[in-house]
């Protein structure tokens, strides 16, 4: 064996330091979306790619939020005029599900929208 | 079956690897989860010499000694270091035959590459979950870096030092061991046994954070009746790492936030459970070593060898591989 560094070691390292790059960049990219539930004061944050069932405690009583698919919907609700259950579900392309009379509002909010926003305010 | 003077030279190495480990347990770091993975050197270099049975015998001898010692054999930690040993050994033992004209210093990068990646998967699936992956190029350009120096020290012993010669040449001294065992308290090993085992098993069991926390306080009451020293410093590293990582995790009601800090409390909460459940089972774990149950005569020679290494390596002088070859070759001179 020889001694001294080779260049086969000067190949496999510069094949490591690729491959370092390549995962920092794979890394690095990874842009979840947040579901971001404001509810009778409080916010809370969930993951919009995990499947759940959320139980939340609004103004007039408990509501019961679906995530599922990547979708989120409302279940149930103790509102009387029921328009929350109505609201199509929502998704990564953004829009709102709210229900008044229980203080619950539910916003999807993408990582790059984000960015977008803020320079365009 | 694997003939005496083979068997030797792998309780030999394994202290080696142990001695290595105490070497580097001494070098200062700035941060924990820095290693220089010194204890890997008996590995990559028997890479080149060792049949690969050989090289998988020594890669778990080294996995179960090393974990006795830091007292996490009953552990999530001794599944990922025996795993992604044997792994990378194995690829270290291939990459060795493929790239013929490679010195270590390019098997040391493969294998330190391997290694790190395999611990970080089965980390991220046995303790922390998928957040540790953010900490995946941090690990792995350090990595890079100390398997370089690894490797370079690789080649310098291989090329220096007597002892690597001697194992090669199989002409390494078979070691007696004196009858030189502690007396023990069976009845009390039993019983530590038995509540160490159950502390392990009611940790899976709960999900309350109070519960858990009282069966922490009584797992260590019992590491300390059976003399095993607690650690501070890990418990902190792990709790402050785990909060760490719940702020990539976020769900669950918003505690405190600070520009796009967030700490949420189902994440807090389920980080403090994990780092809890971890403590119990290592702090179960360092009780249950202290019973004779992992006292067989390979792993007490390995000890034995490994204490004599270190002993001598601290009595003599000169460079590092000088001492390190003096030390390993002590035994047979005497």
């Amino acid at each position: 064996m020889n001694k001294k560094i080779s260049i086969s070691d000067i190949l496999i390292i510069i094949i490591a330091v690729i491959a370092l790059v390549f995962i920092f960049y794979s890394t690095k990219t990874n842009d979840n979306n947040t579901i971001k539930i404001q509810c009778n004061g409080d916010e809370y944050i969930y993951d919009l790619d995990t499947d759940r069932d959320i139980y939340l405690q609004g103004a007039i009583g408990e509501a019961h939020i679906i995530v599922k698919d990547s979708k989120i919907w409302m279940l149930e609700s103790p509102c009387k005029n029921k328009i929350c259950l109505k609201m199509k579900p929502i998704d990564q392309n953004g829009g709102f599900i709210a229900c008044i009379p229980n203080k619950i509002l539910i916003t999807v909010e993408n990582n790059k929208e984000v960015v977008v926003d803020d320079i365009s305010r | 079956m694997i003939s005496q003077d083979k068997k030797t030279r792998l309780i030999y190495l394994t202290a080696f690897a142990l001695l290595l480990s105490s070497i580097e347990y001494l070098i200062p770091k700035p941060l924990p989860f820095l290693k220089i993975g010194l204890s890997n050197l008996p590995i990559l270099l028997g890479s080149s010499f060792l049949p690969f049975y050989e090289i998988i015998i020594l890669s778990i001898s080294k996995s179960i000694v090393q974990n006795i010692i830091s007292g996490t054999i009953i552990s999530p930690f001794f599944i990922i270091t025996l795993i992604s040993t044997l792994i990378a050994s194995t690829t270290m033992f291939v990459s060795y035959k493929i790239f013929k004209k490679a010195t270590f210093i390019g098997i040391s990068v493969i294998g330190a590459f391997i290694n790190n990646i395999f611990q970080i998967i089965l980390s991220a699936i046995l303790i922390y979950g998928n957040s540790i992956f953010i900490a995946l190029p941090l690990i792995l350009s350090m990595g890079l870096i100390t398997s370089i120096i690894l490797g370079f020290f690789a080649n310098l012993l291989d090329e220096k030092s007597e002892f690597i010669n001697e194992a090669k040449a199989l002409n390494l001294q078979d070691i007696d061991l004196l009858n030189n065992r502690k007396t023990t308290n069976s009845k009390k090993n039993i019983i530590i046994t038995i509540l160490a085992f159950s502390f392990i098993i009611l940790s899976i069991f709960f999900e309350k954070l109070l519960y858990l926390s009282i069966i922490l306080v009584f797992s260590y009451i019992l590491q300390l009746t059976s003399k095993r020293k607690i650690k501070l410093s890990y418990p902190l590293v792990l709790l402050f790492s785990m909060i760490l990582l719940s702020l990539f995790d976020k769900q669950g009601k918003v505690l405190f936030s600070y520009h796009s800090i967030e700490v949420t409390q189902e994440a807090l909460f389920l980080y403090l459970r994990k780092a809890i459940r971890i403590l119990i089972i290592i702090s179960s774990s360092q009780s249950l070593v202290s019973t004779s149950i992992f006292s067989i005569d390979l792993v007490e020679k390995v000890f034995y060898l490994s204490s004599r290494f270190l002993d001598n390596f601290s009595k003599t002088k000169g460079s590092l591989i000088n001492r390190i070859d003096k030390a390993l070759l002590s035994e047979k001179n005497q």
